[in-house]
């Protein structure tokens, strides 16, 4: 016998939503998925009107959904939001060419700007060329670590304020474990914060951080939205695969332990006195980093050198001379990344008084992501 | 999206699972002569420098709690289950003591050592309670016990308890609304059976063991505090404190967690808890018993024998041990991480929740609801009438049953969440609620205090 | 691989040879692990015949072993991960840690003692 949706009572229930049990229908659960979203970003203060905002496109589930429900939300809330695809392509032949197509795909789907970054440009290797020089072994460390860089370079160049990833509840219970096993004491501090500022130039943040996987790829299934759902061809981090491994243990024991370890990550606090990595500037590209040198340029030097465990294990770089001297490709100084951004945002301030700004009357109080506190300001 | 920013060198020097063992050449790390017997992480020991290093070790963590959280020269109440770490503890403070008097001070820190234990045979067949007293006489301390039934003797002239009506969590309501009423506790019912019915009343393994965790750090707190004993010693290893870590972050328990794993801890009612064997791993102190002959019993829980997926306990004990086989630091990181957490500003002036006596953290409900919408697009006020509706008819029957979910802490509602209605909460958790109520009686904000008026009219003949 | 389940017999004294091929080996449980072995026994002396003497018997199969002749029905998994112990079963051989005697690579001798203890606390 069908059963009929637990909140609208009216339609035909067709899912069963692991993050409450209910049994709801197609329309109810897309209301509340996007309703979810819509209440994390509002009470989080994510967003400004006027923002230019990058999302972090890879072409799998989470940044497809993503791109698709940030263009929802602004809309419908109207946030005032320019947004924009960015993604970044390592170098992975087979694996990242066909992803990336998917983000062509979705460019032109949801009428977004793209804008893709590669290793290869950025920094003169790409992942197969890396793969090649380190072996299999710590490749996810050359990964993990140019990506971040590379994101943070493409939000320049597109001026961009802000940078959301599709980072969703499973992945936060996941970093919050991982950083308990490591002991990784300042960023278990850190990876609850829905938003972080001041980590390289632009601000990073998730807007998926209360939504489940499985809900995720429930609304891509349900939405026909288009999205490439292939691992990455080199292996995860060791640690990583443990507290997975566990996640999925732990939630067939009790389903609501994400959030409850969300929560928990949330209440943690470090104590006073605890020594934290102070956060300095690389003296080579001028990217955030708690040492002189970064982790990237480290990387780099080490490939570049032929010493593929630079930066990797603790084999020490002696005589350090021109670190550039075999540089395929110049990096460009964060500083130059920076101020070619303000050039062109003095520009647009330019075009944009040229012509009359219209008042913008649309604020619904409801939506107001804005920092008045005073509901009475925004009607 | 792959987003591993392994930064540290340490880490990539444990990414790898340490190999096979091959048996050892070298001679103890200690002294340097003796043949070893023992591998602890990657050293290895002769049997007497093992022992004298373990006995080393108890001081040293001893003394550094002394310095963070000093008491006066008290009465220590050791903690004893006779499980394989509380034995140690008590025979490697027993030990103390002694040592202590032999030194150039006259007199030991401690004016005495008293066991504290609490007998949990109304719960668990096949306890050997008269081998547990035999292992605290063996060295010369007095015992005083309480039992796990004690928890619902009533304390005061007018005793009551709190029993459940209705708890839920969004989304079947509008908002979450934990509903008690009281209950007379006149001892009608025995304590045995209302312990007997608690457990039973709870959803699940996991819940159990919580609660049992609950009554027995209360009940140990108590019969410190009634021996005169301003220090409390638990015997938590570095293992149990570990997989504690995991396990509590794992049920929510994030916001109060210090208090329950911290090296040392201040308690409410004047008494501080140390956790001298953090230091030591499980099997560090299964060779320490085996070579001092120190004798311990199997202590039983609800999930002995049973598989791993039976608790969030078994699951995060097998994991965290398992985890530290491959990669052996991994008790101690842990450990170490746990020591550099500390309750948050708002947890030390937050009120204890009514059921475990932790910190409430004061947004809990706020939280979940924010996180979670079940309504329709335009959901009805009738939705919110329903749940009124529902303590109405509730009313009908019983006489006022009244919402007590600002006392809960998060933990605490999903266990309650999950009980059966009727379940009747330990007498603690009524005195814990009326202290709420005399402490909100005190203070200055009107819509406030008339709410509360209300509630204190329906609980006035049990307020002193 | 042959054995008996026996306890020993002070009368059947033979010469402890180190190639013999029968070893006398006893099997020790405590901390709760005796909960998994057939009646709960505490102590179990197992009479081995190597059919081949010149292969020593290496705990990895001895330990195999075990799991089929001294664990009771259905709990082999509580004993047995892969090819070794459960994590948190201590495992000591003559008084010695086994990690420090090579784990399971140890070649058994005529008269060791091998005492399994659980450390974990669900038993």
């Amino acid at each position: 016998m069908p059963r009929q949706c637990d909140i609208c009572h009216d339609a035909r229930a067709i899912v069963r939503r692991p993050k409450t049990a209910q049994s709801i229908c197609k329309e109810c659960f897309f209301h509340v998925f996007e309703t979810e979203v819509h209440n994390t970003i509002v009470s989080s203060r994510l967003f400004q009107r006027g923002d230019r905002v990058g999302i972090g496109a890879s072409g799998g589930k989470d940044s497809t959904v993503l791109a698709y429900v940030m263009k929802t939300l602004n809309e419908r809330y109207n946030y005032g939001l320019d947004l924009y695809l960015l993604s970044v392509d390592e170098g992975i032949a087979g694996y990242r060419d066909d992803s990336l197509e998917t983000v062509k795909r979705n460019k032109e789907q949801y009428e977004l700007p793209l804008l893709i970054v590669s290793y290869e440009q950025l920094y003169g290797w790409s992942m197969d060329s890396i793969v090649q020089a380190v072996g299999r072994k710590n490749n996810c460390t050359f990964c993990g670590v140019f990506r971040r860089q590379a994101l943070d370079r493409g939000a320049l160049m597109l001026d961009l304020d802000h940078i959301v990833t599709g980072h969703n509840a499973d992945d936060v219970a996941e970093t919050i474990l991982m950083n308990i096993f490591r002991g990784d004491i300042s960023r278990l501090g850190r990876c609850t914060e829905i938003a972080t500022t001041g980590d390289g130039y632009v601000v990073r943040s998730k807007p998926f951080k209360y939504a489940y996987e499985k809900e995720i790829v429930m609304y891509a299934y349900l939405r026909r939205l288009d999205y490439f759902s292939t691992e990455c061809t080199y292996s995860p981090n060791a640690y990583r695969g443990y507290a997975r491994e566990f996640l999925k243990s732990l939630e067939r024991v009790r389903p609501s332990a994400i959030l409850d370890i969300i929560h928990s990550g949330e209440a943690m606090h470090v104590a006073a006195d605890v020594q934290l990595p102070t956060l300095d500037r690389c003296e080579r590209c001028g990217y955030i980093s708690s040492n002189k040198v970064c982790k990237a340029c480290v990387l780099l030097e080490g490939l570049e050198r032929g010493i593929p465990k630079l930066g990797v294990s603790r084999t020490n770089a002696k005589h350090i001379e021109d670190p550039t001297a075999n540089r395929a490709v110049d990096l460009v100084h964060f500083e130059t990344l920076r101020r070619d951004a303000l050039e062109l945002r003095r520009i647009r301030m330019e075009n944009k008084q040229t012509t009359q700004p219209e008042p913008d009357a649309s604020c619904q109080r409801s939506a107001c992501s804005c920092a008045c506190d005073n509901a009475a300001d925004c009607s | 999206m792959c987003d591993s920013t392994d930064s540290q060198e340490q880490q990539q020097q444990q990414e790898q699972p340490s190999g096979r063992k091959r048996a050892t050449s070298k001679p103890c790390i200690k002294c340097k002569t003796a043949q070893p017997s023992v591998a602890i992480r990657l050293s290895v020991y002769c049997k007497d420098c093992f022992v004298k290093s373990a006995i080393v070790k108890f001081r040293s963590a001893l003394s550094k709690s002394r310095k963070r959280a000093p008491v006066s020269r008290t009465k220590v109440m050791v903690a004893l289950s006779g499980g394989a770490t509380s034995s140690a503890m008590l025979r490697l403070m027993d030990d103390y003591q002694h040592m202590e008097l032999k030194g150039a001070a006259a007199e030991p820190i401690y004016a005495g050592v008293v066991v504290g234990h609490v007998d949990e045979s109304t719960v668990f067949s096949g306890y050997e309670d008269t081998q547990i007293c035999a292992i605290a006489t063996d060295c010369g301390v007095d015992v005083v016990v309480a039992r796990l039934e004690d928890v619902f003797v009533p304390d005061s002239d007018q005793p009551a308890l709190l029993e459940l009506v209705h708890a839920t969590i969004a989304p079947s309501a509008s908002r979450d609304q934990f509903c008690v009423q009281l209950a007379k506790n006149d001892g009608a019912t025995p304590g045995r059976e209302r312990l007997r019915a608690l457990f039973a009343g709870l959803g699940s393994a996991t819940d159990r063991e919580d609660m049992l965790d609950i009554l027995k750090t209360f009940l140990l707190t108590r019969l410190a505090r009634q021996a005169q004993c301003e220090l409390l010693l638990m015997g938590d290893s570095g293992t149990r404190i570990a997989a504690k870590l995991v396990s509590l972050t794992s049920r929510g328990r994030g916001f109060s967690l210090p208090l329950e794993i911290g090296a040392e801890s201040r308690l409410a009612g004047g008494v501080t808890v140390y956790r001298p064997m953090r230091d030591y791993i499980m099997k560090e102190i299964a060779f320490f018993n085996l070579w001092t002959k120190q004798r311990s019993v199997v202590v039983p829980t609800f999930t002995t024998g049973a598989p791993t997926t039976a608790s969030i306990d078994r699951l995060t004990e097998a994991f965290v041990v398992g985890l530290d086989r491959d990669f052996p630091s991994t008790v101690s990181t842990v450990c170490r991480t746990v020591q550099k957490l500390e309750l948050r500003e708002d947890a030390l002036d937050a009120l204890p929740c009514i059921v475990c006596n932790l910190p409430a953290e004061p947004n809990a409900q706020v939280w979940r609801n924010r996180l979670t919408v079940s309504e329709a697009p335009n959901a009805q006020p009738a939705l919110s009438n329903a749940s009124a509706a529902l303590v109405t008819d509730v009313k009908a029957q019983h006489q006022s049953p009244f919402d007590v979910t600002a006392h809960l802490c998060y933990s605490c509602q999903s266990l309650l969440h999950f009980a059966k209605p009727g379940l009747a909460l330990p007498a603690f958790c009524f005195e814990t609620y009326r202290e709420h109520v005399k402490t909100a009686a005190n203070s200055t904000s009107n819509d406030w205090h008339q709410r509360q008026e209300t509630l204190r009219r329906q609980i006035e003949e049990f307020l002193l | 691989m042959e054995s008996s389940v026996r306890g020993s017999d002070s009368g059947d004294a033979r010469p402890v040879a180190h190639d013999e091929k029968c070893l006398t080996i006893t099997a020790m449980y405590s901390g709760g692990m005796e909960r998994l072995i057939k009646d709960e026994k505490t102590e179990v002396v197992h009479k081995i015949e190597r059919k081949d003497d010149s292969t020593p018997l290496m705990m990895e199969e001895f330990i195999a072993y075990l799991g089929k002749t001294d664990v009771a029905e259905g709990k082999q998994d509580m004993f047995i991960q892969e090819n070794s112990v459960r994590p948190g079963i201590m495992v000591i051989i003559n008084m010695v840690d086994w990690e420090v005697e090579g784990e399971l690579e140890y070649e058994l001798k005529n008269n060791d003692c091998v005492e399994f203890i659980s450390t974990l606390h669900g038993g």
